[in-house]
């Protein structure tokens, strides 16, 4: 509507008395519009309370919400806390308890270690560690065998029974059953036992801590990684455990001490394994339940 | 937000959102009671409250709460007459009101009678002075629309009148 902007002045007091009287005159509908205009700025709401009361009346029921609020959440509170507390059990078994790891016979298993390092568990075997503050206590337990391949840092420590081995970054390989065989392949080791000491280099093993000894090291790593054992004027007994290890199965035998195995056997037949240790040592076996019994 | 900044806002709207929430639902202690929780919930936004925004937002709040009352007896507009020429500081809290005179209490049954939309917008205009533009802003809308209703708000209230003379 043509008017609308000068009623929109007009309305907004941007009008002075003149340009309103000659807007009057020009358009009767101003006129008319007049009295309605003036008196309905004379209008104003009812007063109630004021606005400082209104202000107060906010101010307290502000300050009483907080309680409300509370008393709201309530319901979920003890569910929160059990939440909460569940999440730090878990937390706490996490960080603080030891992560254990075993090996079954027949199986081997591969574990990473918090800072890269990574250990291979040979069957039967059990190694734990905890995992909280790692970087600056890299300590594993071990029962069994296991290679070690160990990232560069904070020195690095298998503990077993018998002996323990200390490093700053290298491969290595732990025997920890009935003799603690330590044999390193790549950097040095230190391995103490009894108050006994001794570092080996690359290619060097020790069996007691303090004689090492050359070993012949035909691939860069254990050989058992790859399932191939390779012996060297073993004890037999010890050659048959690992057989037992390997297969899962168990071996009766008779008396063996004092006997010594020079020769390799795989992880892949059975049959052919146990050709390969009883059969230059001159003894033969038969299967029976499940079981290989040695003469 | 602190409760000393909030109460700024709390000061500059709390008349004109009691005003605006009687001229949609003609009772003023409705209006104060929901102008209270219109304060009440923006408290609780507090940190959310961007201060060029809140007016809108605070006229939102206010006219959603609004929707949950209806309005009273219809046509039972009152209001109180101010004296011609009022001084500025008058308008908020007059002195003295006057003896409602034959056309003020026309006017105030024909407000009565305006559509919901019509009446917010004209007595935004004439009670709370505001300008088109700042109503726009303040309920969202085109200053267009706001002209829209201005003028059917008028029109209506001359029809309205003229029959009645």
């Amino acid at each position: 509507m043509k008017n609308d902007d000068q009623i929109r002045n007009w309305l907004e007091g941007n009008l002075s008395s003149e340009e309103l009287e000659r807007a009057k005159r020009e358009d009767k509908d101003l006129q008319s519009l007049e009295e309605i205009i003036n008196k309905s700025a004379q209008l104003s709401v009812p007063q109630g309370k004021s606005k400082e009361a209104a202000w107060n009346d906010f101010v307290s029921k502000v300050e009483e919400k907080p309680q409300a609020k509370v008393r709201r959440l309530n319901p979920i509170f003890p569910i929160a806390i059990a939440a909460a507390l569940a999440l730090a059990v878990v937390a706490y078994i996490f960080v603080f308890s030891a992560t254990t790891i075993e090996t079954a016979p027949g199986e081997r298993l591969v574990q990473n270690l918090p800072d890269g390092s990574n250990v291979t568990l040979n069957a039967s075997s059990q190694l734990s560690y905890t995992a909280f503050n790692w970087e600056n206590n890299r300590e594993v337990k071990l029962t069994g065998e296991a290679f070690f391949n160990v990232e560069k840092g904070q020195s690095f420590s298998v503990v077993g029974d018998l002996a323990t081995i200390t490093v700053l970054g290298t491969q290595f390989n732990a025997y920890f059953r009935e003799t603690a065989e330590v044999k390193c392949y790549e950097g040095s080791v230190k391995v103490t036992s009894n108050k006994n000491q001794v570092i080996l280099e690359k290619g060097e093993k020790t069996t007691d801590a303090t004689e090492k000894h050359p070993f012949t090291q035909e691939n860069s790593t254990a050989s058992w990684l790859v399932g191939e054992f390779n012996y060297q004027n073993e004890p037999l007994e010890l050659v048959i455990d690992e057989l037992e290890r390997q297969y899962a199965i168990t071996i009766q035998h008779p008396d063996l001490s004092g006997r010594v195995y020079t020769g390799y056997f795989n992880d892949k037949d059975l049959d052919e394994a146990l050709q390969l240790v009883l059969v230059p040592m001159g003894l033969s076996y038969e299967k029976n339940e499940g079981k290989i019994i040695i003469k | 937000m602190e409760l000393a900044q909030f109460k700024s806002i709390f000061d500059e709207y709390y008349h004109p959102l009691k005003n605006f929430l009687y001229y949609k639902l003609g009772d003023v202690a409705l209006a104060e009671d929901i102008t209270q929780e219109v304060f009440m919930k923006a408290w609780e936004k507090k940190d959310q409250i961007v201060v060029e925004t809140v007016k809108s937002y605070l006229y939102k709040i206010a006219g959603n709460l609004a929707i949950n009352h209806f309005k009273s007896a219809k046509s039972n507009y009152e209001f109180e007459l101010k004296p011609e020429n009022p001084t500025p500081s008058s308008t908020e809290q007059p002195d003295y009101t006057m003896e409602k005179d034959e056309f003020a209490k026309q006017l105030e049954s024909a407000i009565g009678s305006l559509t919901e939309n019509q009446r917010v917008v004209f007595l935004m205009n004439r009670i709370d002075d505001l300008t088109y533009k700042e109503i726009a802003k303040r309920l969202d809308l085109s200053v267009k629309a706001v002209e829209k209703r201005m003028h059917n708000a008028l029109e209506a209230l001359r029809q309205m009148i003229d029959h009645k003379l």
